[in-house]
């Protein structure tokens, strides 16, 4: 009975749309909008990767690499830093096509990679891009740079003067808007025939192409896609952080955000966003616990162990989880099954 | 249809292919048999494009097929199915057959992202259900194929072949691990695909079946043709015999 209700695609559509209504009202605060919109940002990105992982069954260590240079070209064409300075709604698309091209033109060589030489190719990937973050000229090296100009909702004036909205309700608003488009793309495409290749090509590459699936091709395609989702959850970083730096897009965020995939569930789009969620909360439970210690005299700097904490949750889940924190649900549903026969 | 002409494939310093020449007639089934190591799954792999030959061509209705990719091979309609079962098992029993119609299934990612693809994927899927609901299985259809038995897997395997509309599917060892009753009800199905039109192309131990079912019948050892014929004249060739049960 609670399956039939919660498999409802309206009564899910509406219960999504409610919360993501909500959820500004209740947590109204400009720290916990901030955290919210950190958790929109990177559900983007972690949505793409769970095409690629979960879905096609190719892993990418580099992510945070499109994710950066996407926020780097955006930042560079509009913060008056290059000889150039374009308004943001032109540096953005521009930021986006030139971030999905280069994951198209990357995946064709990189795709020809399997398994562990996969995994070291994408890190590869993610290295260089870093190294080029650090090194281009006008990219301020290690310490990036600040005064992007922030993504308005209908331009600054109309929408914090007029409308009066605040930079983090405007933030908010942008972020989950296309966080719900691309989900419902996400969804849509997981049961299509695009869906069912990538699936086919996870299981058997050998099996798929005898039935017609080219399989490069396909490859291709859904490394380009979440090519596309970490370039527009890069601009967004971007322009509402307002700056960049080379350490948002390292190594370590490349792993934090597949250690994402994997602890909401790699085989899910719900779990794409419920892992995301997780891991940001934990760190920010880390982030008061460590503030609370040193409030009783207990200095300690357990964001020092953050790197920790995230491994330990991965093996947990990997453990007890192998399905993710959305396996959680199907465990639900055989429990109250059990429960409906008693 | 299929006609090998002088082909030959070596893996390092092993041949395992030597001069291969025949012909698989269409509306036939044609068994290819012998000994393991005799370069069975070998001649199917090059059928399908999976391996090339060193030299040597493979033609489909005239057509070469020796140097193309597996995918357009099964665009040229030939299809086949695995030794070691390549179900697609992270999907239901309808989604298998679903991309067995990947071919006939004209949407792309554009339409499936603003969900324009809706009326294709009904058809798509009401035919794939069509598909199960001949072959008895439309039980299964909403079934994780993890889920289920042995010899469900190995028929699903072979309904998603005969879904991609292929005028030559090829059978790698489609009996085994099925009991007796399963093979003999599996020798019915096949000649059931044949009904549908569609020529097949048999590998097989189990040779009660392969007696039964087929019309033609090529055997190998060590990558060599040592004989072809009808199941009456294979039964009765001495070089069979030895290459089977030793001088």
């Amino acid at each position: 009975m609670i399956k039939k209700i919660l498999n409802n695609k309206i009564i899910k559509i509406i219960s999504l749309l409610l919360l993501v209504a909500i959820l500004p009202l209740i947590f109204k605060s400009s720290m916990n909008l901030r955290i919210l919109i950190e958790i929109g940002i990177f559900s983007i990105i972690v949505l793409g990767l769970n095409l690629l992982m979960g879905l096609a069954g190719q892993i990418s260590l580099g992510h945070a690499g499109f994710f950066g240079l996407s926020a780097y070209i955006t930042a560079l064409l509009s913060a008056g830093r290059l000889p150039i300075n374009l308004p943001i709604y032109i540096s953005i698309p521009i930021a986006i096509i030139l971030t999905t091209f280069t994951a198209y033109l990357i995946a064709f060589p990189i795709l020809k990679l399997k398994g562990h030489y996969l995994a070291m190719g994408t890190l590869s990937i993610g290295i260089i891009l870093y190294t080029l973050f650090v090194n281009f000229p006008h990219g301020g090296g290690f310490d990036g740079f600040s005064g992007v100009p922030r993504l308005w909702l209908f331009g600054e004036y109309f929408t914090n003067k007029i409308l009066g909205i605040n930079k983090y309700i405007n933030g908010y608003i942008i972020v989950y808007g296309i966080l719900l488009i691309l989900f419902w793309f996400s969804k849509n495409i997981v049961n299509s025939k695009t869906g069912r290749a990538f699936k086919a090509i996870h299981t058997s590459e050998i099996a798929a192409s005898s039935l017609g699936i080219d399989v490069t091709k396909y490859k291709v395609i859904v490394f380009t896609i979440s090519g596309f989702y970490a370039a527009i959850a890069g601009v967004l970083f971007s322009h509402f952080y307002c700056g960049v730096t080379p350490n948002d897009f390292g190594i370590l965020k490349s792993i934090t955000i597949v250690t994402m995939v994997v602890i909401g569930g790699s085989s899910s789009i719900s779990g794409a966003v419920l892992g995301t969620s997780f891991l940001i909360l934990i760190t920010y439970i880390l982030e008061y616990f460590q503030d609370f210690l040193h409030r009783v005299g207990i200095s300690i700097s357990l964001m020092d162990f953050n790197i920790f904490v995230y491994g330990f949750i991965f093996l947990i889940v990997l453990l007890f989880l192998p399905q993710g924190l959305i396996g959680l649900k199907n465990r639900f549903f055989k429990w109250s099954k059990r429960d409906d026969k008693i | 249809m299929i006609k090998f002409n002088g082909v030959n494939k070596s893996f390092g310093g092993l041949k395992a292919i030597k001069n291969l020449s025949f012909e698989a007639k269409p509306n036939q089934i044609t068994a290819i048999i012998g000994p393991n190591g005799a370069g069975k799954t070998t001649v199917f792999n090059l059928l399908t494009g999976v391996l090339k030959t060193d030299t040597g061509s493979i033609n489909f209705y005239n057509k070469e097929i020796s140097k193309q990719k597996t995918f357009n091979i099964a665009k040229l309609g030939i299809t086949r199915t695995f030794q070691n079962l390549q179900i697609f098992s992270n999907m239901t029993v309808l989604e298998n057959i679903m991309v067995g119609m990947h071919l006939e299934c004209r949407s792309n990612i554009f339409q499936s992202l603003f969900l324009i693809d809706s009326y294709e994927e009904k058809r798509v899927r009401k035919k794939s259900s069509e598909l199960l609901e001949i072959l008895n299985l439309e039980k299964y259809a909403h079934t994780n194929c993890s889920d289920l038995p042995f010899g469900i897997q190995r028929q699903i395997e072979i309904i998603r072949g005969i879904a991609s509309k292929p005028k030559l599917i090829l059978l790698d060892e489609p009996a085994a691990g099925l009991n007796p009753t399963e093979t003999e009800e599996l020798g019915d199905k096949i000649k059931k695909i044949l009904s549908l039109g569609i020529s097949i192309i048999l590998i097989e131990h189990d040779m009660n079946l392969v007696m039964r079912i087929s019309d033609n019948i090529i055997v190998l050892n060590f990558g060599e043709k040592i004989a072809e014929g009808t199941p009456e004249q294979i039964q009765k060739n001495p070089e069979v015999i030895k290459a089977y049960l030793g001088e």
